[in-house]
């Protein structure tokens, strides 16, 4: 994680307003800074966005391929994270310092979206043993302001929600070649339903109180935080992030916090997506450049 | 309830639209500045075919026969007597190695430091074996230059009671360029609380400590802040980083005009880019009615 | 797949024949949990664990643990000091290196690099609140683990090894680590699966709330210090589960305790 040094008494300063209930930027403990959202920001992608939360900046673009199932999971499609920790977003990720920040990331939200109630593979299997579709999700980090995870899976979950797979129109099977006809009508297309798509959301432990969307600062005077992906009401997946221990209990609030906390964020989510795809039908919007 | 607020980039405003026509030339890199013979070429220039030519983007200035030209953005570059705020990275003999946000870390003598319990007190070996109990890495501290090298780096000195360890507050990096220079850069400002603005662009916020009872200057308080305190720390921070996005010179009246402007909002809704922008030109433009 | 050059690879583009076995299958025929295990075990027994220290003599501190037909192997290797070149760290750092052995599942090498770096990180910062790290400063201690064979609970499994290995080699600890599995199938714990029951909890169409959990803790204190659950489950259950394990760990660090004890009486008694 980002390393920024504090001094002990900034740190006790830091953990006294998590105490109060008043941040070091005026949040309360489950307040998220004011975030920003565009879909369909890269041409030459199939599905693409741009996330930020303050000033952690994610560019993701999906392109669908075609693969051949695996022969243990023959009705099933792929998916595919790549994170890219470049070292412009900070320059610890110089040279292989992101690699084992990008891999954990990866592997994140691998186990998140493994469930197939969290997202059917099914959906993208073409002809059952022979041909399916392959999501590539890759994943570039432009800026690095804390809550990597948080921005990281909301950019994906945007990303999918703005993807579109050509629509195959027949899929036969010639003697063993596989014969696809995909449709010529560009806007004739299938998408994923986004709604119950996982999000992830950090929470870090300052003192005896739990935190979301923690800052660089926060990040590090924290002793303990964990990772948890929401589905609806459901859990996706639980892992801590940093070496600390908390205590038995701390585990229970956390789900909780956890649970409402996504529950609103995606409500939020889903209506921002929907209000920006009714504006882009309603007015074509002009772009000077695509980052601003 | 979480707080939770997401915009969306396609509807967002363009600031640019808010920049008024500068009075200043800009040079841009490789331009001339002067063609007359007879100026001494300062930073952010360079000598070619005789004429000084502007080798970083920004404005002119002119001290006597001296030319240099000051961009946006910068690294620190020190002057004597430069009030600055400072982080300790490293602990060598004799000296600590301080991050003061220019090129080069700036180092602070421990003979140039009142040591706890009386200032004409001798120094002996014990104090150079415990000095990592006056500072730390990682700590704070307010100090003066004192002497700048020939390579640029700065040697710093606490020789004041004002100086010393900075206890709990928040630390904000802006700029140097956009500090102002006043002769007092210490200032405990009538809503309550006190910054310490370095010249450096390491803009400390933190309540009122009596000076008198820090007692050498290197002693920590680490009570809680009182919640009243707190507001006001946060919301200072958040005005100070909101005159910084709208480039207006940082100076204890800017920032008082930037509290009141905010005084409307909640300090959490300064977060936002629109109201920190409108604090920020509200404060511009009273600064602007003053001159 | 990830290319290990530093093995001896087999051949590239081959199939076990196993998974033919299984895509043929019937959807019927599929493995399906009846709600008796293979084993004959209650849904809430766990399996029993066997502890041998200072099993690898090379090594600063070693054991070798068997948690049914998981087994697993584990060493510590002597304090290194960091060099110079990188940042000073006043706390010391542990490097997990975490490996499968190729032939200890059903399929060769059916865990991918990338999983076993992402397990290695899990141990990791399990270990980094057990050992007393504060007590050497710009050290580093090197942990290999190694999977002999794979029926389930892996993850706590070379937790407990990994721990072990610690108090075999006389580093400073804060407590005893245990760990321990539960599997989610269709909303019923299963404690401590074996491989074929975590295949059920995780396979391609589980039924609803389904996954495992995971939890290491130091049960002096009441504290966890990792956890790692995946699936697709109601929040009521996870805490149920969490109380079922921390309960599970303290039978384990009760036996824990007497292995470590019963090794130094008898190191005591031989000298």
């Amino acid at each position: 994680m980002a390393y920024n040094p504090l001094s002990e008494a900034e740190k006790i300063f830091i953990l006294h307003g998590v105490q109060d209930d008043f941040r070091n930027d005026g949040r309360t403990r489950n307040d998220f800074r004011p975030m920003e959202l565009q879909t369909n920001v890269i041409a030459s992608a199939s599905g693409s966005a741009r996330f930020c939360i303050a000033n952690s900046d994610i560019l993701v673009g999906i392109k669908p391929e075609i693969d051949i199932p695996s022969p243990n999971k023959p009705n099933e499609g792929k998916i595919e994270f790549l994170v890219d920790c470049s070292a412009n977003a900070l320059l610890d990720f110089e040279g292989r310092g992101g690699e084992e920040l990008a891999s954990e990331i990866t592997n994140c939200l691998k186990l998140t979206y493994s469930s197939p109630y969290a997202f059917d593979l099914k959906s993208l299997c073409i002809l059952p043993k022979f041909q399916c579709w392959k999501l590539y999700v890759d994943i570039l980090i432009l800026q690095c302001a804390g809550n990597l995870y948080d921005a990281i899976s909301l950019a994906v979950k945007c990303a999918l929600y703005n993807l579109r797979i050509p629509r195959v129109t027949s899929a036969l099977l010639d003697g063993g070649n596989v014969d696809l006809v995909l449709s010529d009508d560009p806007s004739d297309c299938d998408r994923i339903n986004a709604e119950s798509l996982p999000i992830l959301m950090t929470v870090c432990k300052i003192g005896d109180y739990c935190i979301v969307d923690p800052s660089i600062d926060e990040e590090n005077c924290s002793t303990s935080s964990a990772v948890v992906g929401v589905s609806g009401n459901k859990i996706t997946t639980i892992k801590t992030i940093s070496g600390g221990s908390f205590h038995a209990d701390t585990l229970n609030n956390l789900i909780d916090l956890t649970i409402t906390t996504a529950k609103y964020l995606n409500e939020k989510l889903l209506k921002s997506l929907k209000q920006e795809e009714r504006q882009m039908e309603s007015n074509k919007i002009q772009k000077c450049s695509f980052l601003n | 309830m979480a707080n939770v607020k997401i915009n969306l980039l396609i509807n967002k405003p363009k600031y640019s639209a808010h920049i008024e026509e500068s009075n200043s030339r800009i040079f841009t890199t490789g331009e001339v500045i002067t063609e007359q013979k007879d100026f001494m070429r300062g930073h952010g220039t360079y000598l070619e075919d005789g004429f000084i030519k502007s080798s970083v983007v920004g404005v002119a200035k002119q001290i006597n026969k001296l030319i240099s030209v000051v961009p946006l953005k910068s690294k620190y570059v020190g002057e004597i007597g430069d009030v600055i705020v400072g982080r300790v990275t490293e602990i060598s003999k004799k000296r600590w190695k301080i991050d003061t946000n220019s090129r080069l870390d700036s180092v602070l003598l421990i003979s140039s430091i009142n040591l706890p319990g009386g200032e004409l007190r001798r120094r002996n070996a014990e104090d150079e074996q415990s000095m990592r109990k006056l500072l730390q890495e990682e700590d704070l501290l307010s100090a003066e230059v004192q002497n700048v090298y020939t390579d640029g780096s700065l040697s710093l000195h606490t020789r004041s009671l004002k100086y010393g360890k900075l206890s709990q507050g928040i630390l904000i990096s802006v700029s140097p360029s956009l500090i102002k220079r006043r002769k007092n850069h210490f200032h405990n400002l009538p809503c309550g609380i006190s910054v310490i603005i370095g010249n450096n662009g390491y803009i400390w916020v933190a309540p009122i400590v009596n000076v008198e009872e820090q007692g050498g200057g290197f002693a920590q308080c680490l009570d809680p802040v009182s919640k009243g305190d707190r507001e006001t720390i946060v919301r200072v921070k958040n005005c100070i980083q909101a005159l910084s996005a709208c480039y207006v010179m940082i100076y204890d009246t800017s920032i008082m005009y930037a509290y009141e402007e905010s005084m409307k909002y909640d300090v959490k809704e300064l977060l936002n880019q629109d109201t920190m922008y409108e604090v920020g030109f509200n404060a511009k433009q009273r600064i602007l009615q003053l001159e | 797949m990830p290319f290990d050059t530093k093995r001896i690879n087999g051949p590239d583009n081959t199939f076990s024949y196993r998974q033919f076995i299984d895509a043929d299958k019937d959807e019927k025929n599929k493995k399906e949990f009846t709600g008796k295990r293979n084993d004959n075990r209650e849904l809430l027994d766990h399996r029993k664990i066997a502890v041998q220290l200072n099993a690898i003599t090379k090594a600063k501190g070693s054991c070798y643990i068997e948690n049914g037909n998981t087994k697993i192997i584990c060493g510590v290797f002597e304090l290194r000091e960091i060099a110079k070149s990188s940042r000073y760290n006043d706390k010391g750092q542990l490097y997990c290196d975490f490996k499968y052995a190729p032939f200890s599942r059903e399929t060769r090498k059916s865990v991918t690099e990338n999983e076993e770096k992402s397990l290695a990180m899990s141990i990791k910062l399990a270990l980094e609140s057990l050992v007393c790290l504060h007590e050497f400063p710009n050290y580093q201690i090197d942990v290999f683990i190694m999977v002999l064979e794979d029926d389930g609970a892996v993850l706590s499994t070379a937790v407990m090894a990994a721990g072990m290995a610690f108090v075999d080699a006389s580093i400073s600890c804060f407590d005893i680590i245990t760990s321990s599995t539960i599997a989610f199938i269709d909303g019923i714990m299963v404690v401590d699966p074996t491989s074929e029951e975590e295949d059920i909890a995780n396979s391609t169409n589980p039924p609803e709330n389904h996954g495992t959990i995971t939890i290491s803790s130091l049960n002096s204190m009441d504290q966890i210090s990792q956890v790692i659950f995946n699936g697709f489950i109601e929040p009521q259950l996870l805490k149920d589960a969490k109380k079922q394990l921390l309960e599970i760990n303290k039978v384990h660090e009760i036996y824990l305790k007497k292995v470590v004890s019963m090794k130094i009486i008898k190191e005591h008694r031989e000298t």
